[in-house]
């Protein structure tokens, strides 16, 4: 167990490397003089050359590439991850400040969607090829599909026009608060419903898997009620995989929360992303995208290891 | 309704003593076709969905030119007008006319979506098939750690961070999300071609002498084509969802033109005192997404039984 583990923590450096290497190059590789995304707001539109290129020497990119690329990998390892074009403060401590709400709101989420979309799977299995397995897994293509911005969208009007029992939108302190946990609950839903579509999927599949197995079959011919078979036998094992799958999960949770948290006024990871894009600050949007990227990676790890702590077959060689 | 009398008579023909249950069938591109429209007829969410879609490209490429309203005209007199006979689906807070947005911002929505998973899919595909032929080598390896971390970015992500580098415009948009579908039409093929490429007839054709283009083209490429149209399928969906998203925040076809994702976004601005403008473009961007799903789904349930989706959003 613990070589898996050390190991395991060990292969996150390379991806993490890949992440920030995968960005570097994409800015560069990019047709077009990088300097454009650097440009801040104030800076006159026709721009002796003498200034742009002094701009050029302030953000570094008057030098080799190679020293470029040092210096960005160097910067994300002591967490600078550049200075906002906007608001001339650092990325880093934004994004730190900002961590909480997101991760709270994308915990939340994931419990939503867990919540709704395990026992609606499970059930779609057990019942295969019935009604409720119809309705079910229509009702899970629906939450698949339907874009979450919009979901978003009508849950504010639902609440704000018509049904005035939470707020539509805004941020009321932690969500540790009564005040804090009326705003949370409906960019919550918003994320878990198109979360849960997923789960409700993967579970079912997963569910049916297992139903087929060989112990199974056995269970249920030595007289153990159907009770028993599915919940003792076949859903203790289905529930292996969707473990691993809540990794990726919290990590769609996490892409659901920049779109979604713009929604409701939430001022999260997300939200700063976006005013980024809006304002054309773009080392907001790098610096958010691979703070994203990077804690995505680690939600990943996380999950393995659950994964091979729970599951004794898994052996890492 | 003609579709069924079509669809009637291939099943003749399969059913056609000594044609289909012996050995394989003589034209696989016929009998691929066939097994889709099968499958499709065979399911009625997917049989629906079809008609759908091909009523929604056809309200694109006619529906301007009927309805013939400048989707750009502001009309600071008009904002905000609730639906009526003169703006049938009400006007924007610029005044611009909504259904003539919809129906515009169709051609444009439905055109990126379908271009960048086509994108994806060529270039996943090409990507798949080689690192699957030459799999194990280093040439895998590095192809496959550099797929890894693009997954490291989840959803929209990994398309956001392209859009904003390149700037938004039409092209880019397309560029986007065909580096976005990359990876998951890359790993299925190369999942494929993994198995095949053991399998007799490709061995054989290696002994004598195919070159590896040609074994890929016509070998490997015709034997994965059943999973790499469900994918592609999926991918559509996964495709017109972020391009609306990227529109969403800013980052899709520059304003003034009309797009689904964008529209959603003004209308978010005025979201209570117009609630009616949401409803158009999010109906519509679900509606067409939810169909593609359905058909892809059908699809899937035909020819890959045993998969699951990668990518949940």
């Amino acid at each position: 167990m613990s070589t898996y583990l050390i190991k395991r923590l060990f292969m996150v450096i390379p991806t993490v490397w890949g992440a920030v290497t995968l960005v570097f190059l994409a800015i560069h590789l990019a047709p077009g003089d990088p300097i454009s995304l650097y440009i801040p707001p104030d800076f006159p539109v026709n721009a002796s050359e003498e200034r742009i290129q002094e701009l050029r020497a302030r953000v570094g990119l008057d030098r080799p590439l190679y020293q470029q690329y040092l210096s960005f990998l160097a910067g994300v390892v002591r967490l600078d991850l550049g200075t906002s074009l906007q608001h001339r403060t650092p990325v880093a401590g934004a994004i730190l400040e900002r961590l909480p709400r997101t991760l709270e709101l994308g915990i939340l989420s994931l419990a939503i969607a867990v919540a709704l979309g395990v026992p609606i799977g499970v059930l779609s299995a057990i019942r295969r090829g019935s009604a409720v397995d119809n309705v079910a897994m229509t009702l899970a293509l629906f939450g698949v599909s339907i874009p979450n911005f919009w979901l978003g969208i009508l849950l504010m009007q639902l609440v704000g026009l018509h049904w005035p029992i939470l707020p539509p939108s805004g941020f009321g302190g932690s969500i540790f608060t009564a005040n804090g946990l009326r705003f949370v609950i409906l960019p919550a839903i918003t994320i878990g419903i198109s979360g849960a579509g997923g789960l409700a999927r993967y579970t079912r599949s997963s569910m049916l898997d297992v139903l087929n197995e060989d112990y199974v079959r056995t269970a249920r011919s030595k007289g153990l009620s159907g009770r028993v078979v599915v919940y003792k036998h076949a859903m203790r094992n289905a529930l292996i995989p969707i473990v691993t799958l809540l990794g990726l999960s919290f990590g769609s949770m996490l892409s659901g929360a920049v779109i979604v948290e713009t929604v409701f006024g939430w001022p999260g990871i997300g939200r700063y992303l976006v005013t980024g894009i809006q304002n054309r600050d773009f080392p907001v949007v790098q610096g958010a995208v691979l703070f994203i990227a990077v804690g995505f990676v680690l939600a990943n790890l996380i999950t393995d290891l659950v994964y091979g702590f729970i599951d004794p077959r898994i052996r890492y060689d | 309704m003609t579709e069924p009398a079509r669809a009637t008579a291939p099943a003749h023909a399969m059913g056609a003593p000594g044609s289909a249950p012996q050995g394989p069938p003589r034209d696989l591109r016929m009998s691929l076709r066939y097994r889709f429209w099968r499958e499709i007829r065979g399911n009625r969410m997917a049989m629906i969905s079809t008609i759908y879609l091909v009523l929604i490209v056809a309200v694109a490429v006619v529906g301007p030119l009927v309805y013939d309203v400048d989707p750009r005209l502001q009309s600071l007199a008009n904002r905000l007008h609730a639906p009526s006979w003169e703006h049938p689906f009400g006007t924007d807070q610029f005044g611009r006319d909504v259904l003539a947005r919809m129906l515009h911002g169709a051609r444009i929505s439905l055109f990126v979506g379908f271009a960048g998973a086509l994108g994806g899919v060529v270039f996943g595909t090409i990507l798949g098939l080689a690192t699957g032929f030459w799999g194990g080598t280093w040439f895998d390896h590095l192809a496959m750690r550099v797929v890894d971390v693009m997954y490291a970015f989840p959803g929209i992500l990994l398309a956001i961070l392209i859009a904003a580098i390149l700037g938004p415009s039409l092209f880019n948009v397309i560029v986007a999300l065909s580096i976005w579908g990359i990876p998951t039409l890359s790993r299925i093929v190369r999942g494929v071609v993994l198995s095949l490429r053991e399998q007799e007839f490709v061995i054989a054709s290696r002994a004598v002498g195919a070159s590896a283009a040609r074994i890929m083209a016509r070998h490997l490429v015709v034997n994965a084509v059943g999973p790499i149209i469900v994918y592609a399928t999926l991918s559509v969906a996964g495709s017109i969802l972020t391009a609306a998203g990227l529109g969403f925040l800013g980052l899709g076809v520059p304003p003034p033109n009309p797009e689904w994702g964008a529209m959603l976004s003004d209308a978010r601005a005025v979201v209570f005192r117009a609630p009616y403008l949401s409803y158009f473009p999010g109906a519509a961007i679900f509606l067409t997404v939810l169909a593609v799903n359905f058909v892809g789904d059908a699809l899937r349930d035909a020819f890959d039984p045993r998969s699951e989706v990668r990518r949940m959003s």
